[in-house]
């Protein structure tokens, strides 16, 4: 019990003596799940808006595999973006591994199938109110998927909020593909693995307290998006 | 070649039940339609095919050409308002952003069409936020702003007050002066009376009688158009 709170006191004082290492790791950590939530929803709400709107053979199929894919453990996508960007592996030769951006790209696998989820959830339900309206003026497939990304961009917020969640709490897969390099792809998540199995817990729990923190300001926003919501007719 | 819809054999079913049909009508070139009917008599399918909102299972409806041979231009107001989640200006000139853009001529157009309406003070307020006549009223100022040549509507005042109600049959007495081809459906009478000038009678998903509107009121041919026009009941 001693050792917690001795972290914890030694962690707060980490926290407020505005410790550069700390805060190195910190911005390290929010420069890469920013980027892949970027590049994630880049990829995910046109699919998902067009998942939505389009029927097509297979369609149903591609949804249930979307929907099984935001299951995927993120060890085993580490495992694979490992192999991919190993000296031998496919990709071998862009010398990308251990190297932030393989960080971003395990990170966009990760979290790419549970944002087009949402988006296709949010956007469908949408679709499904517009869709005479969009019709009867004869709106090109276009302006549609277009008109239901822009109504429907509060949900499509939330989206990009779950998918920051789940990629800056991620330790598996960046762990693996980034190998905790020291000011080079250290995160949040991986110095605290590290930081733990040294003993050190007071930097583990400084950094386990910024994670906390950010899991908080981050839940606010949900909470202030969906109760400003709330006062509408409509749903995201 | 025709200026008016023609319905071919029409068949439409939802569920496997069917709904319309067969259907072989031809509607005319001018005039205000009114289509009238109890529930479930198949109103709201037969504009939504007219509108090409669905297609029928069977059969073929050919839609009025203009002089250049183009369908003519539509709209078509629906019985439960759809509006975007934007406020009520965009809502108007949603239909002139698809087409062209926005400029400060379309800004222009779109207030015109608002005050037209009487909405133009709320230009700025969500469009969720009106009233059901208000946001009726949006609806047929946002099917207006394209100066369709055929407008149709799906019960456009079955909710709404007195006051509500006679401030769209005005709007729409002014489109029928200039011109414009009007289809809409009601389950009141009374209101088929004031604005009609030819009348269809549906029923189980069948034109039972189709006439000019004076006729129709004063002559009904058939036993069931008769008794639907002194109580609303069809027995």
């Amino acid at each position: 019990m001693d050792d917690l709170w001795n972290g914890l006191a030694r962690g707060t004082a980490l926290v407020l003596s505005f410790d550069a290492y700390l805060y190195e790791i910190v911005l390290r950590s929010l420069k890469v799940t920013l980027s892949a939530v970027l590049i994630a929803a880049l990829i995910a709400f046109p699919v998902g808006a067009w998942l939505a709107v389009s029927r097509f053979r297979g369609r149903r199929t591609a949804i249930a595999i979307m929907n099984s894919l935001m299951g995927l453990p993120p060890v085993t996508v580490g495992l694979m973006v490992y192999i991919l960007f190993s000296r031998s592996g496919p990709f071998g030769v862009l010398e990308l591994l251990f190297t932030p951006a393989t960080m971003i790209i395990a990170q966009v696998i990760i979290i790419t199938p549970i944002m087009a989820s949402i988006a296709h959830q949010a956007i469908g339900d949408l679709y499904a109110s517009y869709r005479d309206l969009l019709v009867s003026l004869t709106a090109t497939r276009w302006q549609t998927v277009m008109v239901l990304i822009i109504d429907a961009r509060r949900a499509l917020l939330l989206a990009g909020l779950a998918g920051f969640g789940r990629a800056i709490g991620e330790v598996g897969a960046i762990l693996i593909v980034g190998g905790n390099i020291d000011h080079y792809t250290r995160v949040l998540t991986t110095a605290i693995v590290l930081e733990t199995s040294k003993g050190d817990f007071g930097l583990a729990l400084g950094l386990g307290g910024i994670l906390i923190l950010l899991a908080v300001i981050l839940n606010i926003i949900i909470h202030h998006i969906t109760s400003s919501e709330r006062t509408r007719t409509w749903s995201p | 070649m025709s200026a008016s819809f023609q319905l071919e054999k029409i068949i439409f079913s939802r569920d496997g039940r069917r709904i319309l049909g067969p259907i072989t009508h031809s509607f005319s070139e001018r005039g205000f339609t009114l289509v009238i009917g109890p529930n479930g008599a198949g109103k709201t399918s037969l504009l939504r095919l007219l509108h090409k909102l669905q297609e029928p299972d069977s059969g073929y409806i050919s839609l009025p050409l203009g002089k250049n041979g183009v369908p003519q231009r539509q709209s078509f107001v629906f019985q439960v308002p759809i509006l975007l989640h934007r406020s009520v200006f965009e809502n108007a000139a949603y239909p002139l952003h698809l087409s062209r853009g926005s400029s400060a001529q379309v800004r222009e157009e779109t207030m015109h069409y608002l005050e037209m309406v009487g909405l133009n003070d709320n230009h700025g307020a969500m469009a969720e936020d009106l009233s059901g006549g208000q946001k009726q009223l949006l609806q047929l100022a946002r099917a207006l702003i394209t100066r369709p040549k055929i407008l149709i509507l799906d019960e456009p005042t079955s909710n709404l007050d007195g006051r509500s109600t006679q401030t769209i049959e005005a709007l729409l007495a002014d489109q029928y002066r200039i011109d414009t081809r009007i289809i809409m459906t009601t389950q009141n009478v009374v209101q088929a009376r004031r604005l009609a000038s030819e009348v269809i009678f549906i029923h189980e998903g069948q034109i039972v009688e189709s006439a000019e509107a004076s006729a129709f009121f004063d002559k009904p041919l058939t036993p069931q158009a008769s008794s639907f026009i002194q109580d609303g009941i069809v027995r």
